[in-house]
């Protein structure tokens, strides 16, 4: 053969190595989600099966997944919304204005995210405690809108530094007032990084866990501590286990579709332009 | 430019909430760690323990003191041994995928699939394939006669097996990193080199490597930075165990304060940690989001 063809070949062999490694575990995350417990626990994996939807339902209603969908969702859009309120303004005012110390305020600001949660996590425990807001909406929705906010400062600092600061300018000149610029320039021209950023809080909040598992415990408990209980009991029944697992998949696949111009930005939130 | 203070209205309610929910209670942690504090016996701290508990942190555990200096570097091989995993094949599948001509987008969400998976939801796909009577792994070696191991449950093999599920799920985030360097790069350059008869190796170590430079490090250090807070993973997998053998310096942490309800040692054992990476970090952000 002509090393054309060689280099061809190698290629899809290793492109195919790839996608059986990435693919793999989903596939099976899925089907596993088909079975019946009995076909799960079977020492030869079943491939060739009836799928049941049966598991969904059980999930759902049985073991009440449906309520901490509720109690995740309550959190995701409160935290999404508090920490989008407070971090696209001051994400304004350091793209936009220039004062004393704004680098270290930013840095700050970017490192309570990049530090450990386990270590800030403690001290709130025992803060709620004494404020009541443990096991509460109000809790939860706090500790998120701090784990988020810091996102959203860097990511809509780097969106609004974006924009061509003649546009606000000339808005400015024309009489308008600074929040009038705000509110009716910039607002407008970032709505599309507004969105991405939106959907990532969404994501991360969707997805955390240690905040919810310390702070959580009979009313407010979030999905991900639910599907770790799961695997907690004596018997372990995978086909649930997985059917919860794809409930909470999807909606984080669909968002990603979504963003997907945006994603490199927002995770690596704003340092790579995508 | 506009001038004057505006900026404060801007500003102030972040910070304020920041200052509240960050500074202050960083403040309480440095308190709680000299206090002795056992949640069983009461919600407020009992008494001031002056030092005690961080000594107890490197006193070693046969004299009743802490696996804190042993967590701790069991979680840098962690970090270690999954980043440069992670590194090397996300960069190894933009490098393979960039090239592809037909499907390439395609074949980039199919790639991206495992962040899609919450860390918990990875864990437990993994674990199921790691079971030692059931999961997909053994039977693999088993229909091969080859021997089988338990996983999860061998001290020796813990470790690395909970790395391979933190790798899976990602190594998509370096290769979307890189991929977008690599697209963005000039096309007009490699061109010229195509000219004057550059190799493929030629190409990469003067044209794309010293381009991937600044990008690899904002991936590292968020690679770094998270991996350092490896905990959902842990929790579903093994429990820090078989043994100590997983016990990531969070999971520690976590189990000083809720299983054995004692916040003061917790507070001393985060603090610690919060120190440390603070100043590993600071510099590492510095340089990769230099404005």
């Amino acid at each position: 053969m002509r090393p054309r063809t060689w280099r061809t070949l190698t290629r899809i062999i290793f492109t195919v190595i790839v996608l059986f490694w990435t693919l793999f575990p989903v596939y099976l995350i899925v089907i596993t989600a088909l079975k019946t417990y009995a076909e799960t626990m079977s020492e030869t994996p079943v491939f060739i099966f009836t799928p049941t939807m049966e598991n969904f339902y059980h999930v759902l209603f049985e073991r009440e997944l449906v309520q901490n969908i509720l109690n995740s969702a309550i959190a995701v859009v409160g935290s999404t919304l508090c920490s989008l309120g407070l971090g696209v303004s001051a994400a304004y005012a350091l793209a936009r204005y220039k004062f004393r110390g704004k680098e270290n305020i930013s840095n700050w600001i970017l490192s309570l995210r990049l530090l450990p949660p386990i270590s800030i996590i403690l001290p709130i425990f025992v803060l709620f405690n004494f404020a009541g807001l443990l096991d509460t909406y109000a809790g939860l929705i706090i500790i998120y809108t701090l784990f988020n906010v810091p996102l959203v400062v860097w990511l809509m600092r780097s969106f609004i530094e974006d924009i061509p600061r003649e546009i606000e300018e000339s808005a400015s000149v024309d009489g308008c007032s600074p929040f009038g610029v705000f509110f009716r320039i910039t607002l407008p021209l970032v709505a599309q990084g507004l969105v991405a950023t939106a959907v990532l809080c969404t994501i991360f909040t969707w997805n955390e866990f240690l905040f919810a598992v310390v702070i959580t415990s009979r009313n407010t408990v979030t999905v991900p501590p639910t599907l770790w209980n799961l695997v907690g009991q004596k018997r372990i029944y995978w086909n649930e286990i997985m059917a919860g697992s794809v409930i909470v998949m999807i909606p984080v696949l669909i968002f990603l579709i979504l963003v997907q111009k945006k994603l490199v930005t927002g995770l690596t939130w704003g340092a790579v332009k995508g | 430019m506009p001038q004057g203070r505006p900026y404060l209205f801007f500003l102030l309610p972040c910070l304020v909430f920041l200052v509240g929910l960050a500074a202050f209670p960083t403040a309480f942690l440095f308190y709680m760690s000299f206090t002795d504090y056992l949640l069983t016996r009461g919600p407020y701290p009992q008494g001031f323990a002056g030092l005690a508990n961080y000594l107890w942190l490197f006193t070693s555990p046969s004299e009743g003191g802490s696996y804190w200096v042993y967590s701790f570097t069991l979680t840098a091989e962690y970090v270690v041994g999954t980043v440069a995993a992670e590194y090397l094949l996300g960069l190894g599948f933009a490098l393979l995928l960039r090239s592809q001509i037909r499907g390439k987008n395609v074949l980039r969400v199919l790639v991206t699939i495992p962040i899609v998976a919450a860390p918990v939801v990875a864990g437990l796909s993994w674990r199921y394939m790691y079971d030692s009577s059931i999961g997909i792994i053994n039977w693999t070696l088993r229909s091969l006669n080859l021997p089988t191991r338990a996983w999860l449950g061998d001290p020796a093999l813990a470790l690395p097996s909970v790395m391979i599920a933190s790798v899976w799920e990602w190594t998509p985030f370096v290769f979307l990193v890189m991929l977008a360097g690599l697209e963005s790069m000039p096309k007009d350059l490699y061109e010229a080199a195509d000219i004057d008869g550059c190799s493929a190796w030629q190409k990469f170590r003067y044209l794309t490597s010293p381009l991937l430079f600044q990008l690899s490090v904002i991936t590292l250090l968020f690679r770094i930075m998270e991996e350092f807070k490896t905990f959902d993973i842990i929790a579903v997998t093994t429990l820090g165990g078989p043994g100590l053998s997983t016990t990531t310096i969070s999971w520690y942490i976590y189990s000083i304060a809720f299983s054995r309800f004692d916040m003061g040692k917790a507070a001393a054992a985060g603090l610690l940690l919060l120190a440390i990476l603070t100043i590993a970090i600071t510099p590492l952000t510095r340089r990769a989001f230099k404005r």
